[in-house]
Formats: C-alpha cells, structure tokens, sequence
C-alpha cells in the first residue's frame, strides 16, 4: 500500500515535472484512444485554430475579426458591439490619419469635386515616379542630357515614367490651383478653417517651387533658359543690393546657372521641397479630416438665423464606403494617367543647354505664364509714364520693372492670399454682422475672386509670345517657319510647335532654289511643300505691304528664297533667305537662316 | 452610385490600366518580348534613331560655324590648309594609322576635334595645326558639342569617295606654301596683262543676267559663300580664314580701283580658268550660268559693272 | 463687489512670478533658438554661397592691339563670350556692353537686320550703345571699362559713368576690358 502510494507519487510528480506542451499532447493522445475522445479532439482543434485565424485577422486588421470583415466586404452592418470598425481608427497607423466617418453632405461630388484628394494623389504619383527616375538620372552638367537620352532610349518605360511624371506634374498645379479656387467660392475658408487654408497656401507655393526646380533638371535649352528667367527675378528682389544680389546667387550657386546651379535645384526637387510638402500636407489634411471635417455646403449647415448652425443630418462610414469610393477614384485617375502617358503625350527634350545662347521665344511653363505677363510689365508702366507726360509727377525714375512685377506684386498677392480668412473675418465685424458661407451674403468676395481668376488668365495670355515679344520681321517670319526649337505649346495638351519646314522633314524637302515669288498663289493640286511655299510668300508679301502703307514697319520691297541642299548622307541643308530694301542705316537688307534637317529626327 | 457599381468601375478600370502598359512593354520591349520583327525598330529605337539625326544637325551646324573655315564647306579640304575629313582613308583608319593611332576611329576623331594637334602631323602637306576645341582643354566647346561634331563627321563614313586625303608620307599633294612676306592683293598691272591677252572665246561676253537682280544676286551668294569665302572672305575682302596661307593674297574684291580693271568678260575669263602662279584655281566645272550669278554677287561688293 | 472678483478672476488669472526654473528654460528655448537660427543657419549660409576665385569672368581681359581687336564705325559689335562683354564702335567711340539683360538675365543678340540689340525672352530692345529703346526693362545696358595701354601706362579709361571712350588714333594701344567693374545703365524716362 506504501509503495504503491509512493510509486503514483512517484509518476505524479514526473508528470507535474513534464512541460504543460507534452503533457497536453500525451493527453490528447490519450483522448485518441476512445471514439468520444476523437470527437472532443477534433471540435476542439476546430475551435482553436478558428481562435487562432480570428485573432491574426483582427491583428492585421486592426481591430475586426473575421466575421466583422466579411461584413465589412459583405456590405452587412457590424457584428460585434462597440462597432470593431471603429477600432481600426484609433488602433492602425494609416487608419487613423483618415476619419472614421464623413458627414454625409459633405461627400456630394458637386461640393468638393474631389479635388484635394487628386491633389494628394498626384503628389504620391509624383513621389513613385520620381524615385524610380532617380535610378538613371545624374545630377551634372555634363551627364544630366546624356542620361535623359538614355532614361528615354535605353530604359524599357523609360519614357513613359518620364510622361508620367511630367503629367503628375501639371495635374498636381491644376489640381490645386481649383481645390483653392473651390474652397474660396464656397467659402470653406472661413472659421474655424482659417489655418487650415494658411497651410494650403504654403502648399500651393511648395507646389509651384516642386515644378519649377524639376523643371531645370533635364538640362535643355528649355529647362535653362526658363529656370535663367526665373532666378534673375530673384535678382530683383529688395532692397536689389543685399536681398537680390544673395538669394540670386544662394539658388544659382555662381555668376550663371552651371553645375552648382543645377546641384541645388536636384537637392531641393528630391529632399527640400518633398520634405516640406509632406509636413505641410500632413499638418493640412489633419485639419481638415480629424479636427473639422470637410465644410458642409453652405446651404447645408447655416440656417436661416445665422446664430443658429445645423447640425449634420447623416453620416457616412469611412469603412467600408469611402474606401470603395476612394479606391474607385483612384483606378479611373491612374488609368486616366497611364493612358495619356502612353497615347497622347510625350515629355519634350530640347536641345542641350546652351548658356551662351538664348533661344528666341523662350516661355515659361504655362502655370508662370501670369508671372511672365506681368513681367513684360502691360499695365503699371505705361500708367506710371502717362502719369508723367500728361500730369508731370515723375514716378518712372524710382520704379523697378522687374522688382515690382517680379518681386512684390507676387509676394504681395501670396502674403494677401494667406491673410485672406483674417482679412474676411475682421470685415464681417467692421460691418457688423455675422459670418456666413452663402453666396448671397458673399456677393463682393465672390466677385473679387472671380475677378482674380481672369486677371490670372488675361496675364497668362500676355505672359504667352503672341504678345509683345517682338522680334525684327524677318526673324520672326523665319520664327515661324523655322523656329530656333521645337517650341513647348503654351498649354500641354497643344502639339509641339516645330515650324512647318520641321514638320515637312527629310523627305518632304525637295532640293533645290525656290524663288518664293513664284508662289504668290497656290499651284493647282499644291503638294504640302509648295504649300509651304505659298504660306512663306504670303508672309513675305504681307510684310512688304505693312512696308507699303507706313514707313516704320514691314519690310520694303521684301523678296524671299528657299534652298534646299543636299549636304551629307541622309542630311540636307536648308536656307531661308529674306532681301529687301534698307530704309535705315545698319539695316544690312538680308536676313538668313540656315537649318540641317537629317532623316531619322522625326519631329512630332 | 451603388457600391457594387462602384467595385465594378474599380475592376473594369484598374483591368483597363493594363492596356496602356502593355502597349508601352510592346513597342518599347518588342523585340526581347518576340512580338516586333527585327526589322522593325522598337520605340525606343526610333527614339534613339531621332536623337542621332539631331545630334547631326546640331554638329552640322558648329561644322559650319567654326570648321568649315579649314577644313571645308563641307570636309572636301583646303589644299595647304587642312586635309579633307570626308575621304576614306580617314574612316578605315588609315589615317590614324599614320599617327599611330591604337584606338577606334571615332574616338580618334573626337580626340582630335576636342585635344587638337600641337603639332602639325603632316606640315609637308597641311600648314594649319588643329587647334584645341574641347573645353576639358581649354577650347570652347562643351563635351555634348564635340560629341555633336564627332556624329556629323562620322556620318560621311557610308558615302566616304575612295580617294586619299593624306597620301602615304614622302609623297606630297600639290601645295602652295606660305611664302616670306604675303603680299598685298595683286597689282592692277599684273592684271592687266591678262585682260588684254583674253582668249577668243570670252572676249567680250555679256552677263546674261542684270546687275540688281536680287534673285541672281541670292543665288550667287549661295555659291560664292561655298566656293569662294574661304579665301576672299564672306565680304569679299580677301580675308578669308585660308587666306593668310596664300601668296599672292587672294584679290580683294571691294577693291573698285582693282574691279574696274577687270572688265565682266575678263571676270569670267579668270574665274572658269583660274590665275596660273597665284591660288586661284579654275572653276569651270561649275557651268557658265553659275560663274555668272557668282560673278554678278561678286561684282556687287564694288559697286563697278 | 463679487461680481467684480469673478471677472476679474475669469478674464485675467492672477500673475505669478517668474521662478528661477521658469526663467532657465527660457533661456535655454532662447539659446537653442539663438544656436539653431544664428550658429548653423549661418553656417549653411556661408557652406552654400559661392566663394569667386581670381582669374574668370570679373577679372582684366586684355584684348590685344586697338587696330586688331576693335570692331570699325560701320561693324556689327563684338561678342566675347568669356569676358561676358559686347564691344561696339559707335562714331569712332568705343563701349563695353555687360551681355545680359538688365531685365531678366536672357542673353541678347545683336541683330543685324534692324541694326539694334534685342532680347529674346521679354523683348527689351537697345540701341548699338545699349541705350534703352522699348520694352520692359528698367535701365540701359550695363557698361564696362575700356582701358587703351600703351606700354604699362594707361593712356584713357573709361570715366565713372561709363561714356563712351573715343578710340585713340594709334592702332597699337593695346585695348582691356575691366569686367569686374561693371557700371550700371542709366534709368530711363
């Protein structure tokens, strides 16, 4: 009895001694024994693993297990009770920089036309195919060219990547430029939003600096010439002698832009200006997701008794509505992307940077045209002139073109622009009444914004070179025929515009001496090249008629040949030549202009 | 918009995003993928193709802003200047040969273009030193222009003529060396002994053309800046770039003393047979009605008829 | 009494005085500041502003002789790319024109065509002088100094306000162009 009781003892502690993974093991292959046994094994193994995947689930979900996330796809309501989809908001990273919900008003498409979102996913876009262009581009003055021939003639979707980048480029200007003019026309700005639109100012600039310092990086006469243009301006800043003369040479890094030039706008295109533009559009989209949600429409949220607010009627749940509208937007917009990459447009590469040589007609991207406008200086100029030839007060002399327009014009409007809700609330309570979104109670406001808006579109006209660029007749006939680049269109969706001669190419360039002359009408069934004569003569004839009627314009007796040479395997030479009669002295009465035109440079 | 048609727009456009992209893995990967003939370029082919042909332009026009001086309007050489660069012997490496050359002929030509030559390689037969153009050595052009000037060079190779521009050394080609002193433009006199002993046949043409014609005019500028500007000078001074190398200087021909003692008919005697013992070398190959529209632009820079 | 105690305790909370650690993390915020703005702020500012070395463009650019060198009265200026310079001789007067426009930095070209400068990007034009004729510039062009030496004397230079220097009659004063003085063109009316 003794020692029977001393041996359990014995086995008792051994298998208190065991670790609790065997000893469950061993039971549980002593319950395979029996058949109850087996059933009991099995329903449990069941209920663990089930245990197991629903615990792993709400791991990665964040906070809903399996059952809550078939609802969530099933489009059935929660199951569990507090609502777990709520839980992924405060649990997840990514989750919780997005609200939970939106008010339902605030969702229509026609109140926010979802364009800060497409901001926000131009930028991404841009972050992804920047990076990727990194792996080929080189940074120095004299690889950057080589290595966009090579990005767009060795890389497979090398071009394409380069498209893409440049279209998430103009999207994202565009994109911004109209989330800002919306959110002013409905008035979004107003309190408690104020700072909200003070980030978003400082964005729109991060923007526009993001696009100009890309700009340079390519390295062609565009890119130099227009980036040149650009930091002068800066020269101009005041007081000229300090302020001008350091920020110019801090972004230029020399007397010209070169090498340490083009090394600062790469630093500030891929660590500087992403680096603010990520705080900055952190600081602004938490304003407007977690702190206020998006405005409600006006109408929608103000009463008629401006003291009382209504209270949003209906919510929309992030999870899982948004998500599946978001998602949905984000297919359409990157499919929209890709296709016009891949179809319609491709980025221009001109040709080689050349710091001793500007090219005629050089324009800035078409988002600066306003600047560029307002740089030819149309308005204040010739107001401050008449002011002293009519009236005798001479403000001319202390007035600084390129400092003005440049410099505090610009600064002014974007130091206006980030006051705007200041300004806004303090005349609502000069004028003693209450703040209201409603366009009827905002008539001036909306007014002075729309007139903004066309200023900036009369500005971008005059800012194009159809307006007071003016080069000597000749120069600028043989502009439009040859033109001195492949010239960027004003605005991207227009064709590149080569100049008829360009576009006839190898092939469609006969040789031989063409007196143009011999062209004053068209031939009967006219090939595209005697066409091409026939607009030449036309524009040499309406020249010598300006001559005709007044004897400061036009060109006097105006007479124009066009010879094509062969001049090397697969290359011909072609010559515009313009004569006429010299009216002034130093006038030399000719006027040449020579291109070589090779087979395979198919300009498009 | 429902949410099952919101999914639905999501997959249609997110299957549709393929087609772009594959349409780009096609024409820029045809040929590794097998779906483009060989003999069809890829996209990025061709694009590589129009970079080429610029590159060419680009290097066609510094040839005629900064080369052709010497070595030609285009390649064919000034004899007594600089060899042709438009001759065979330049692209099978021969001539690299000569200079002991070890490399391709591409690299030879874009180290000469950018380092120059010190010193002459043949003063037997060239009197002018490629000067140094490369900015690495102090010249003015960037590496992107020499690389420019390098395919416009390389690009006569195909249609190279199978004629030697720089024969083996100890036999020379026909040269007019530099003599002491280059002496001002020929004396009237001198010319007047040709104009009298004018042969037959041209004594006493007419121009077929009139003096003020601006079409001839234009024309005749074309083929006197070719033909006639390296030695008399774009303006007609007789300071063309190969000029200094020739004695007697070539003629000045804003000179009015000089034109007026050289009637049309004389003019045109001299141009079709050239001037024994000076540079002038007879043009007749270029046909009577191209001698006239010459020597009507010729004429202008005078004034005399 | 007590309304008056209420507001004033509800507007304007009692002020305690400054404490010793108050003032120490004040001051340590103040010179944090003080290291960060001033201390590296300066730093990355003389690191990134470009430092000129003797002997490029703002240095003597000696041309050569008067007679070899100088454009004639009836001659398109000329062009020197280096020295960042035009010389034009106007009526037997010579001047040093600074390249770039004074508007926004393009390069202007001489055009032969109507016998003035013009500037392709905004077109400024001027005279063979630089003097401002249209356009949106603020000012002429800007000048430099032309030295005529003869030997290691100076025989005539440019004056202060960058007038146009008459050519000295012997064609073998060597001529200089000064571009590190570069005199700024006159406003225009």
């Amino acid at each position: 009895m003794f020692e029977r009781k001393r041996q359990v003892g014995f086995l008792a502690g051994l298998s208190a001694r065991l670790p609790v993974g065997l000893r469950n093991f061993l039971s549980l292959l002593n319950d395979l024994r029996t058949r109850d046994g087996r059933t009991r094994v099995a329903h449990q193994t069941r209920e663990t693993s089930w245990q197991v995947a629903d615990n792993t689930v709400r791991a990665i979900s964040a906070g809903m297990g399996i059952a809550d996330v078939r609802a969530l796809f099933r489009g059935d309501p929660p199951v569990e009770k507090p609502n777990p989809r709520y839980k992924v908001f405060t649990n997840a990273f990514f989750a919780h920089i997005r609200p939970r919900y939106y008010e339902k008003s605030s969702t229509k498409f026609t109140h926010t036309f979802g364009l800060g979102f497409m901001s926000a996913l131009t930028f991404i876009v841009e972050g992804i195919t920047g990076v990727i262009l990194m792996v080929f581009y080189i940074p120095s003055q004299d690889q950057a060219y080589q290595s966009m021939i090579k990005i767009i003639t060795e890389v497979p979707f090398g071009q394409f990547m380069r498209d893409l980048h440049r279209i998430g480029a103009e999207l994202m200007v565009l994109f911004v430029g109209l989330h800002m003019l919306r959110v002013y026309l409905t008035g979004s700005y107003k309190h408690p939003r104020q700072f909200t639109w003070v980030t978003g100012v400082i964005l729109l600039v991060l923007t526009l600096g993001l696009s100009f310092s890309g700009y340079l990086l390519p390295w062609d006469q565009l890119a130099y010439w227009a980036v040149t243009i650009g930091t002068s301006m800066a020269k101009s800043a005041p007081p000229k002698e300090i302020m001008g003369y350091i920020s110019n040479l801090l972004m230029r890094g020399g007397d010209t832009i070169g090498q340490n030039g083009l090394l600062r706008f790469y630093l500030v295109h891929v660590i500087l200006f992403p680096a603010l533009a990520t705080i900055f559009i952190s600081v602004h989209y938490y304003r407007v997701s977690r702190l206020h949600g998006i405005s409600l429409p006006a109408s929608e949220e103000e009463s008629p008794d401006p003291n009382v607010r209504k209270a949003a009627k209906e919510r929309v749940d992030y999870l899982p509505d948004i998500l599946t509208k978001e998602l949905m937007w984000i297919a359409i917009a990157v499919f929209a992307m890709v296709a016009f990459a891949a179809f319609a447009f491709n980025a221009p590469l001109e040709h080689h940077a050349d710091p001793f040589r500007t090219p005629l007609h050089t324009t800035a991207p078409w988002y600066f045209l306003w600047l560029q406008g307002m740089l030819k200086d149309p308005v204040l100029l010739p107001m401050l002139r008449a002011l002293r030839d009519f009236v005798g007060i001479d403000l001319v002399q202390f007035y600084d073109s390129p400092s003005w327009q440049g410099i505090i014009l610009p600064t002014g409007m974007a130091l206006i622009a980030l006051a705007i809700p200041y300004i806004d609330e303090w005349w609502d309570k000069f004028w003693g009444r209450p703040t209201s979104r409603l366009g009827k109670n905002r008539k001036l406001g909306i007014t002075m914004g729309l007139g903004f808006t066309a200023l900036l579109l009369v500005l971008t006209y005059l800012g194009t070179p159809y307006y007071g660029v003016t080069a000597p007749p000749a120069v600028e006939i043989g502009q439009e025929f040859i033109p001195e680049e492949c010239v960027l269109p004003p605005v991207p969706l227009l064709p590149d515009n080569c100049g008829e001669v360009r576009r006839l190419g190898y092939d469609g360039l006969p040789v031989g001496t063409y007196d143009l002359s011999q062209y004053a009408t068209a031939p009967a069934n006219a090939d595209p090249f005697q066409a091409m004569l026939v607009n030449m003569q036309a524009a040499i004839k309406h020249q010598a008629e300006l001559a005709k009627q007044s004897d400061k314009q036009g060109l006097q007796d105006a007479q124009g040949f066009f010879v094509v040479e062969d001049w090397q395997t697969n290359l011909k030479k072609v010559t515009l030549r313009i004569t006429w009669t010299p009216r002034e002295k130093g006038d030399t009465g000719t006027f040449e202009k020579i291109i070589y035109l090779h087979k395979d440079s198919a300009y498009e | 918009m429902s949410t099952s048609l919101k999914i639905l727009t999501g997959i249609i456009f997110t299957l549709l995003t393929c087609i772009p992209l594959a349409m780009v893995a096609v024409s820029d990967l045809g040929h590794d993928l097998g779906v483009v003939p060989t003999e069809q370029p890829t996209d990025m082919e061709a694009r590589a193709k129009a970079l080429k042909g610029r590159e060419i332009e680009v290097g066609a026009d510094l040839f005629g802003q900064y080369c052709f001086s010497c070595h030609g309007k285009r390649g064919e050489g000034l004899p007594g200047v600089a060899p042709a660069i438009d001759r065979k012997d330049l692209f099978d490496g021969r001539r690299a040969k000569q200079v002991g050359w070890a490399g391709s002929t591409e690299a030879f030509i874009r180290n000469t273009i950018s380092a120059g030559r010190p010193v002459s390689s043949r003063p037997d037969l060239y009197a002018a030193k490629m000067p140094t153009w490369g900015q690495e050595y102090g010249g003015p052009m960037r590496p992107d222009q020499i690389e420019a000037l390098v395919a416009f060079v390389m690009n006569w190779q195909d249609q190279a003529p199978e004629v030697n521009a720089w024969p083996p050394a100890g036999t020379s080609l026909p040269t007019v060396t530099p003599g002491p002193s280059p002496t001002p433009a020929p004396a009237v006199a001198g010319l007047n002994v040709l104009c009298q002993n004018i042969p037959a046949q041209y004594a006493g043409k007419k121009s077929p053309y009139k003096f003020d014609d601006r079409a001839i005019l234009a024309q005749g500028k074309q083929i006197y800046d070719n033909q006639c500007a390296a030695c008399h000078g774009p303006a007609g001074k007789g300071d063309g770039p190969a000029a200094a190398a020739l004695n007697p200087r070539p003629a000045n021909l804003t000179d009015k003393t000089f034109m007026q003692g050289m009637p049309v008919d004389c003019h045109f005697y001299l141009v079709n047979e050239g001037v024994k013992g000076t540079g002038m070398p007879p043009w007749k190959a270029l046909g009577d009605d191209n001698i006239w529209k010459v020597l009507i632009y010729e004429r202008s820079f005078s004034g005399v008829q | 009494m007590a309304a008056e105690a209420k507001m004033s305790s509800t507007t304007i909370p009692p002020v305690p005085p400054l404490t010793r650690r108050e003032f120490l993390n004040y001051a340590w915020l103040s010179s944090l500041g003080f290291v960060f703005l001033v201390g590296f702020g300066g730093a990355t500012y003389f690191f990134a502003f470009p430092r000129f070395k003797a002997g490029e463009f703002g240095g003597l650019f000696a041309l050569g002789k008067a007679g070899d060198v100088l454009p004639g009265p009836d001659d398109p200026p000329k062009h020197d790319t280096a020295g960042k310079f035009w010389l034009a001789n106007v009526n037997g007067t010579i001047v040093a024109l600074y390249d770039v426009c004074v508007h926004l930095g393009c390069l202007y070209e001489w055009q032969p065509v109507s016998g003035r400068f013009e500037c392709p990007c905004h077109g400024s034009k001027y005279t063979k002088d630089g003097k401002y004729i249209e356009g949106p510039a603020p000012r002429s062009l800007d000048r430099m100094v032309v030295k005529f030496n003869a030997g290691n004397q100076t025989i005539a230079s440019t004056d202060a306000k960058g007038n146009p220097l008459p050519i000295p009659s012997d064609p073998n004063v060597e001529v200089a162009i000064d571009t590190g003085k570069i005199i700024q063109g006159e406003p225009h009316g």
